[in-house]
């Protein structure tokens, strides 16, 4: 790379480069910003968007759009997209409504679609969606507020389920950057069919700065981690060297519906089989990228509902039509029942 | 008034006002989360040091009767502070050249007990600090009055936040805003404070 990255942001792009941006890197006299994206070229080597330089901030939300460009979705309220192609270029987005969403968090939950949650200082529990879809006729993406959390969160992780829901777990309600007095132990689930939140069984232990929080494939999320320990810089914060496994309520509905076999590798635009004695009830078919997460944002993580057919010993699913909705990658391939329940995922592999 | 009944103030009129040219979607009405912010207090009026060595009242002497960007530091850090420092001085030139130097920008030492106002002086100097930009620390248990106030936090080291603040409590404006944006972003916001006519966005 051009230099140093300290909290950078990589995303993978469709056509199976991988963009990275901010961070810093030392420079002269001190830390320096590291303005310049890049892209990972397919064939080894960096691309170096010179006409795209831009300070960015730590661990910006970057996600990827359904034109191609990349949506720059925060946690200032400003966005931008970024054409990668080239040499780079940035265009205007639409302005969320907090001035600074920081430690709060980002999700693709729905392909072109984003949620922002969280962050901030005094922390909020507010929420907003945007969708970055074509529409005909064409009309500017807008923010709009959806429901908000019954906690005011900061230091939150989010996590996409298999059902489509997104859950939310951890950071604190106080004031400061990472305050846990205010350390939120309830969790909460958000439904993109009607914009409200639940709240839902509570952790053990308050989990905020540097926490993480993972969809594991049998449907059930990692949450680990948080705070730091004391160091030169004097930091007093409580550090939680430990993990609790979280299982979301579609566990306890009833039976779980079963893959017999799956490929490991998907082809986009081509139809594939999954052997399946829950045909008759399966309702959604659902894959999520394996995800990445630090800092309460997931750098990997995204949502797509895949189109299926029953058939007499399973199902006959359609692969994301182009890379544009799934970039190349590993994902998790889920069945869910008409109950809600998913089945244990089966990792897939998207080509590039 | 009282700052916190300014602050609250400035909060329920954003409720109704329309937004303005740099937001380019509409701004929901304020919720609680704004009005219930948990340590809101009146920003405590104590006395602060600047790089000069000068001591000055931090409400009295630097907050009223003018907009301000306030920012948090201290000169041991060597990660973020440099990265913030360096793009208020691009502010602090956008500023001059805009002929605003009305504005002040207040660097607060996190700090305190190490960040003598000779330390002060030579961090800024490597930052090319001019006049309107002070340095500011203090004794300890007042800067962590004055840091919790504005920060949620008192005076402690080794932060990743690059948050700042845009006050102007005379307006009733507190904004928390990213720190490294370009600076016509912050040239924009405090035309616009100036004129009082928009909708400034929610804490």
């Amino acid at each position: 790379m051009n230099m140093g990255r300290w909290y950078p942001t990589a995303c993978t792009l469709e056509n199976g480069e991988v963009l990275v941006v901010s961070g810093s890197g030392t420079l002269g006299d001190g830390s320096a910003m590291n303005a310049l994206p890049q892209v990972w070229k397919k064939g080894g080597g960096w691309r170096d968007l010179k006409d795209a330089k831009m300070i960015m901030g730590y661990y910006p939300w970057m996600l990827s759009a359904p034109d191609g460009k990349v949506f720059w979705a925060g946690p200032q309220r400003q966005t931008r997209y970024l054409e990668t192609s080239g040499t780079g270029k940035w265009y205007d987005g639409p302005a969320s409504s907090i001035w600074l969403r920081d430690y709060g968090s980002a999700v693709l939950y729905e392909p072109g679609k984003v949620l922002i949650v969280g962050g901030g200082d005094p922390p909020t529990k507010t929420a907003e969606t945007i969708d970055l879809n074509p529409t005909h006729p064409p009309t500017k993406p807008q923010w709009h507020e959806t429901g908000k959390m019954a906690f005011a969160r900061r230091q939150l992780n989010a996590t996409v389920l298999p059902d489509g829901k997104v859950l939310v777990t951890g950071g604190t309600e106080a004031s400061g950057f990472n305050n846990e007095t205010g350390g939120v132990l309830a969790t909460e689930v958000w439904d993109p069919a009607t914009g409200q939140w639940t709240t839902l069984a509570a952790m053990k232990v308050p989990r905020l700065y540097h926490s993480t929080a993972l969809l594991l494939p049998d449907g059930t999320v990692l949450s680990a981690g948080g705070g730091m320990a004391k160091d030169e810089n004097e930091r007093p914060y409580t550090h939680y060297p430990n993990a609790q496994i979280y299982s979301p309520p579609y566990l306890f509905k009833g039976p779980r519906p079963v893959i017999t076999s799956a490929p490991e590798i998907l082809s986009y635009g081509a139809s594939f089989g999954v052997k399946t004695p829950d045909a008759a009830k399966i309702q959604k078919v659902t894959l999520i990228r394996l995800g990445s997460v630090t800092h309460a944002f997931d750098q990997s993580q995204r949502f797509a509902l895949l189109p299926f057919l029953a058939t007499a010993d399973g199902l006959t699913v359609n692969a994301p039509a182009d890379s544009k909705v799934c970039p190349p990658g590993p994902y998790l391939l889920f069945l869910v029942d008409q109950a809600g329940v998913p089945s244990v995922g089966r990792i897939v592999s998207l080509p590039g | 008034m009282a700052i916190t009944a300014l602050v609250l103030a400035m909060l329920t009129a954003l409720a109704g006002v329309p937004p303005g040219p740099v937001q380019t979607t509409p701004t929901p009405p304020v919720d609680a989360a704004g009005a219930a912010r948990p340590g809101i207090k009146p920003i405590p009026d104590v006395e602060v040091r600047d790089q000069d060595g000068r001591k000055l009242r931090f409400v009295s002497d630097l907050l009223k009767n003018r907009t301000v960007v306030v920012s948090f530091f201290y000169t041991r850090c060597k990660g973020i502070c440099p990265i913030t420092g360096r793009a208020l001085a691009r502010l602090q030139a956008a500023l001059s050249a805009a002929g605003r130097n009305d504005v002040y920008i207040l660097s607060l030492s996190k700090d305190p007990e190490v960040d003598t106002p000779r330390r002060l002086k030579a961090w800024g100097k490597r930052l090319g600090v001019k006049p309107g930009w002070l340095l500011l620390t203090g004794e300890k248990q007042k800067m962590d009055e004055l840091l919790l106030t504005l920060s949620g936090d008192p005076a402690q080291r080794g932060e990743h936040s690059d948050a700042l603040l845009i006050l102007d409590l005379d307006r009733g404006v507190w904004i928390r805003d990213a720190a490294f944006l370009d600076p016509e972003h912050y040239l924009q916001i405090v035309d616009d404070i100036g004129r009082r006519t928009r909708v400034m966005g929610r804490l």
